[in-house]
């Protein structure tokens, strides 16, 4: 079964035009108006994607800073709609991972969990079940009690971590998360993330780090510019990748 | 119709939870200040008005108790709803729900304090011994119409405030101006009567607020303007309706 089929995919930005309007400016094109130009507001993050990905599969995405690697999570994650083409994904609503998403400084780690989760669309049943291995996987002791504003980087990443990998979709989007906290947490989040591969999830990483992409991914895509430059087995696309 | 599944209402229970919560955390009076706050507020017009402008009929105190508790459940849900979107910009693009769960938190929170308020209403009106009467049974219809009034507001602010990001300090002018042009401070008796068409058009709340003075401090039916006020909500649900259904895409503009 296909799990996500892009067709075509084209992401579209607008520049916005209100966002950076002074008064000034528009008074300036009311005063002269020969002066406004049509000018195209609007820049292309994704376009021309065309990719497949199995059920059970791992994708890895791979490209420079800025190419459209979390836009395209997001496009999958169905925050973004299609501007162009369109992405076809099969299965429960799929969490898009960032750690510390909607996080209430405020409150505590435990009620963050519960906040956190219910966003994303868990019912109480699910997150219940869940909790106290969360607590655990975090290692944040009795610090779960206390205000989120108390806790270190570090800390907000293992709860947001914690999160995101006991409470599961069926298609899973992991944007860099993998280089979290120290050398024990990092060899515990790994084993979590191999975890997750072995239970015949659908999951797309996006990555820096070749090494989580060659070890976790079967196939890749890399993109740059917002254009598809490959997509296919894994290997052969980071070869492709480092020689560019 | 998003707004009747469970994980929305789920959404909706721990926004407004967690934002109460953090109200009243760490304060040595705690959750003391949903009393005092309109008190308080009700208690400095009260000095000025009353003692140091002699004005005010007897029941002062609960009519303005009365205007100030329903303006303000607008107020403080239209001017932090202008910004419940763009505040929450970073959840928007990471998580996929109904976003009209956030304006409606601001509208739900605020109207926690507004009942709260209600509640050292009803203790001033005992106080002041305005005796009860069968109009009392309006209540609950002015709170909803309020309710869906203000919601309308809250839903519009919060989708202009994205693209119109002077919004909220006009907002902070526009509800403060909106206070004095309302009848709160005042009753509309005080003014001529052939004023009154005009101050209406200028006074978008009065027909409300007037409606919840005439029924709990009067004991009257509530005001004819309140059919304006109803028709008034009819045009911003529309608008309402409009943004949210054009306006699918707001992530990407945050």
């Amino acid at each position: 079964m296909t799990a996500i089929e892009a067709i075509d995919l084209g992401i579209q930005f607008k520049l916005s035009r209100f966002k950076n309007t002074r008064v000034k400016e528009v008074l300036s094109k009311v005063i002269t108006p020969q002066k406004v130009v049509s000018q195209k507001q609007h820049f292309w993050a994704l376009r021309n994607l065309n990719f497949k990905v199995e059920q059970g599969e791992v994708l890895g995405v791979i490209g420079s800073n800025g190419s459209g690697k979390s836009t395209l999570l997001r496009a999958i994650g169905g925050i973004y709609e299609p501007d162009e083409g369109s992405i076809n994904v099969n299965g429960s609503a799929s969490a898009l991972l960032s750690l510390g998403t909607g996080f209430k400084d405020e409150l505590s780690g435990w009620e963050n969990i519960f906040l956190n989760a219910t966003i994303l669309g868990f019912t109480q049943d699910e997150i219940n079940g869940n909790v106290q291995d969360i607590v655990e996987f975090t290692e944040l002791g009795r610090f779960i009690n206390e205000p989120v504003k108390t806790y270190s980087s570090g800390m907000k990443a293992r709860l947001g971590f914690g999160i995101a990998v006991h409470l599961r979709r069926e298609i899973m989007l992991v944007d860099e998360i993998l280089g979290v906290g120290d050398f024990k947490f990092r060899r515990k989040s790994k084993e979590k993330i191999q975890d997750l591969i072995n239970d015949d999830r659908t999951v797309v990483l996006v990555s820096h780090s070749m090494e989580s992409i060659e070890n976790y991914t079967t196939k890749c895509l890399w993109i740059n510019k917002g254009q598809q430059m490959k997509f296919g087995e894994t290997k052969e696309v980071i070869e492709a990748y480092l020689k560019s | 119709m998003s707004f009747l599944t469970s994980s929305y209402k789920a959404i909706l229970k721990y926004l407004v939870w967690g934002e109460v919560k953090i109200k009243y955390k760490n304060r040595v009076l705690g959750a003391a200040w949903a009393v005092l706050d309109p008190l308080m507020l009700m208690l400095i017009y009260l000095v000025l008005i009353k003692f140091i402008f002699q004005r005010g009929g007897p029941n002062y105190a609960v009519e303005l108790l009365t205007g100030l508790i329903t303006y303000r459940w607008f107020s403080t849900s239209v001017v932090t709803a202008s910004r419940s979107l763009l505040s929450n910009g970073k959840l928007l693009q990471t998580v996929k729900f109904p976003y009209s769960v956030l304006p409606l938190s601001r509208v739900i929170i605020n109207g926690v304090d507004f009942l709260i308020g209600l509640v050292i209403l009803f203790v001033f009106i005992t106080f002041y011994q305005v005796s009860p009467t069968l109009q009392w049974a309006w209540l609950p219809v002015l709170i909803l119409i309020e309710f869906q009034f203000i919601l309308a507001c809250a839903l519009i602010v919060s989708i202009v405030g994205i693209y119109f990001r002077d919004l909220l300090n006009i907002l902070t002018f526009g509800v403060r101006i909106l206070l004095y042009l309302s009848p709160i401070l005042y009753g509309l008796d005080q003014l001529p009567e052939r004023f009154h068409t005009a101050y209406m058009a200028l006074s978008p709340l009065s027909g409300l607020i007037i409606s919840f003075k005439n029924v709990l401090i009067h004991g009257t039916w509530p005001s004819e303007y309140l059919f304006v006020f109803i028709a008034l909500s009819l045009v911003l649900w529309s608008i309402a309706i409009y943004l949210y259904k054009t306006r699918k895409n707001i992530s990407k503009d945050l």
